[in-house]
């Protein structure tokens, strides 16, 4: 039986724990009313018949599940969750290999490295909004320049029409979102690679083994706590990502490109149907929710 | 000692700051202890050319007419101007000088955000003079706002195509099928034409439920009447979607265009027809000279002239009620005939004022007079019954009409049933 022994803190590091919290204690407040208070609303509407907040014709009063039952015998609702997990699936791998592999090329030293991987990381930070319009103009089934290209390349005889045609559509919103997503990945793997010493790679090419025994057995499981929390971060953003594809198609054509963000915008914004908007943004939550918690196992060890 | 005077400092300057960044009520609301009052007065035409200089000719005329009024005029950009004003109201924190495209008007007077004007307006003669499009301003009976503009929509056209290719400007639905084909030139037989002879819209938004909508007024048809959805399944909607479908099946059209695209390659000379309202005027005037002096603006070759309210002016309901005076008496200043003139001069489009117009002010623009027929003939787009489903009736038209217009064109009438069963289900009429 092991004796409990009792923790006797200095002053000084009282003084410390108080001055800590003093510092934490505004914006862990700030955060919380951020946060915990529209969560609460969000969950008041989602049982309520609203059409919109500050509404002076609705009842507020009321409770009901309505909304739910609604949601879930909604076709709609499951085809956009659908459209919603390919979606991010396809651009967030694409994009965390694309950016692994730059990050891999960069990580090597070259003449104007430093230029290149400016260049690499610019699309970054340009809004959603704006990667949007260029994309539009890029992937224009008339006139745009991906079609010119192409056609001269002789890989196309007719313009693709991008833009009008389903299939087509969900592909230019997937390229436009890995073309701003890959340079997060980019920038966090590289930051990863720069952590691993030189010495294991030594060691390994001692021993005899090749550049992909390397890559398996040294690389990646150095790496492995940085790619999920970069794999979480830009899963949630790109689940989440709603300005980039209602810039470009809007949802559609005939709701090709709708997910559940833009559902959520269109029941809230377009239909003033805010408590069953609440219910998607519910469900969506709960997603996101399920998301963190298959990474959780890796962020407990990274962080804990 | 040095090091906690700086951390009290630091934690002094990060919750004063917090503070800082939130207002009272009591400092928004306008001080009448000072006297001054500031009307809010967002719009997505503050920094228009054209309709900028109107708006700050009125505030300044308003300001110099009330000493202790001040109009804080700003831009909200179209794109997220309905968004904007929706998140001011649910803040109970409207602008005062309520400034909407009209198609919107149902459902923010649904949640009771508007002021009812009837007793104003009985006092003043806009009622009698204004365009008819007013009364889709009204909820039982009662007004709620008064219309800045109502519009047809015109064709506007490239002279110059017609000219060459030795054909007549359309005035009827065959003439323009037999221009938008002959107009349509693709000159390295690819199967992607250079030149097209008549440009729509193909995005999810509001600008195609209006041109598709504008082919079905136009021809003769119909989405609803009062509520009920029988015009849609009718022979002549039906007959009005099959053309605007063969526009799309010929490639006399662009696909996937949006308005702001469908707009430019207008001015650019890629189309030769499109349709469209007024605000296209002030398009015309920054293209280059050698295009613009063939780029011109007739009725559309229908049997209707499709048009709808375009945006209008509101008192919101919950603003204090000298606040409801002085933006009344803003409205009013605006509807005044010298105003309604200065509108027209300097925006292009026609007023709803039947009596601001004179020969004088068609004088001064050319494609004015061809605005104000359109307005007086228009036909309303907006569907009759469900204006206060606008957003979600609107989103099932788009998605159906869509399907007829894009590969592998959907029958028009199996598509117009299954919307008219969509519609019934899901908005209960």
């Amino acid at each position: 039986m092991t004796a409990k022994i009792k923790v006797i803190r200095t002053t000084s590091e009282k003084k410390n724990h108080r001055m800590a919290v003093a510092f934490a204690l505004p914006a862990a407040a700030f955060s919380l009313l951020l946060i915990i208070y529209p969560l609460f609303t969000t969950i008041k509407l989602s049982f309520q018949d609203v059409k919109f907040i500050g509404s002076l014709t609705d009842d507020t009063a009321g409770f009901t599940i309505a909304n739910y039952t609604k949601l879930f015998s909604n076709a709609d609702f499951w085809r956009a969750l659908g459209r919603s997990l390919i979606f991010t699936f396809s651009a967030l791998s694409i994009s965390f290999l694309i950016g692994l592999v730059l990050a891999l090329l960069l990580n090597k030293k070259f003449h104007c490295q430093k230029l290149v991987r400016t260049l690499i990381l610019l699309a970054w930070p340009i809004p959603g909004v704006i990667v949007g319009l260029l994309f539009i103009w890029l992937f224009d089934g008339n006139y745009g320049i991906i079609n010119t290209i192409l056609k001269s390349l002789h890989i196309i005889d007719q313009n693709v029409k991008w833009l009008s045609a389903g299939n087509t559509a969900m592909v230019t919103v997937i390229i436009a979102t890995i073309w701003k997503s890959y340079p997060f990945f980019t920038l966090t793997l590289l930051a990863g690679l720069k952590g691993i010493s030189e010495d294991y790679y030594e060691a390994a090419s001692i021993d005899g083994a090749n550049a992909w025994q390397r890559f398996t057995n040294i690389t990646l499981p150095a790496l492995q706590s940085v790619i999920v929390t970069s794999l979480l971060l830009n899963g949630l953003w790109i689940f989440r990502n709603y300005d980039l594809i209602y810039t470009i198609t809007g949802g559609g054509p005939n709701q090709a490109t709708e997910t559940l963000p833009l559902l959520l915008y269109n029941q809230a914004f377009k239909y003033y149907n805010m408590g069953y908007a609440s219910t998607i943004g519910m469900v969506s939550l709960l997603v996101c929710f399920i998301f963190v918690v298959l990474a959780m196992p890796s962020l407990k060890k990274q962080f804990y | 000692m040095k090091k906690k005077f700086l951390s009290l400092i630091l934690c002094a300057t990060l919750v004063f700051g917090l503070a800082a960044c939130g207002s009272t009520k009591k400092e928004k609301k306008n001080d009448s202890s000072s006297g001054e009052i500031v009307l809010e007065f967002p719009s997505w035409q503050a920094t228009e050319p054209g309709f900028q200089e109107f708006w700050e000719e009125a505030v300044a005329e308003f300001e110099k007419r009330n000493e202790n009024v001040k109009i804080n005029l700003y831009q909200v950009p179209f794109d997220s101007y309905v968004d904007t004003l929706t998140t001011l109201y649910a803040a109970d924190t409207p602008p005062q000088i309520t400034h909407i495209p009209s198609r919107y008007f149902a459902q923010f007077s649904d949640m009771g955000w508007f002021e009812p004007l009837n007793d104003r307006l009985k006092q003043t003669d806009i009622i009698e003079n204004w365009s008819n499009l007013q009364d889709g301003l009204q909820v039982d009976g009662k007004y709620y706002g008064v219309l800045l503009l109502g519009n047809g929509y015109s064709m506007y056209y490239n002279k110059a195509m017609f000219d060459e290719a030795g054909i007549d400007v359309p005035t009827d639905v065959n003439s323009f099928m037999e221009a938008a084909k002959t107009l349509t030139k693709d000159e390295n037989g690819d199967g992607d034409p250079e030149i097209y002879g008549f440009g729509a819209c193909q995005v999810t938004d509001t600008n195609f439920y209006n041109e598709a909508t504008s082919f079905v007024v136009g021809l003769g048809g119909k989405w609803s009447e009062n509520g009920n959805l029988t015009p849609m399944t009718s022979d002549t909607t039906k007959e009005a979607l099959k053309l605007y479908q063969s526009l799309f099946m010929n490639n006399y059209t662009p696909t996937g265009l949006s308005v702001e695209q469908k707009r430019q390659y207008f001015v650019e000379g890629k189309m030769a027809m499109i349709f469209d309202g007024p605000w296209v005027a002030s398009l015309i005037n920054d293209a280059a000279e050698e295009v613009k002096e063939n780029l011109l603006v007739t009725t559309i070759p229908f049997e209707s002239v499709p048009g709808s309210m375009s945006n209008s002016l509101h008192i919101p309901a919950t603003i204090s009620d000298k606040e409801k005076e002085l933006v009344w008496e803003f409205i009013q200043m605006v509807t005044e005939n010298d105003f309604q003139k200065l509108y027209m001069e300097k925006v292009g489009s026609p007023s709803p004022s039947k009596t601001a117009i004179d020969d004088e002010v068609l004088e001064e623009n050319p494609f004015l007079g061809q605005f104000v027929k359109d307005a007086e003939k228009a036909q309303e787009i907006l569907p009759s019954g469900y204006e206060k489903d606008y957003g979600e009736f609107t989103q099932y038209i788009i998605d159906g009409v869509m399907t007829m217009v894009t590969d592998p064109y959907a029958d028009v009438a199996t598509t117009l049933d299954d919307m008219k069963t969509k519609i019934t289900n899901e908005l209960g009429k």
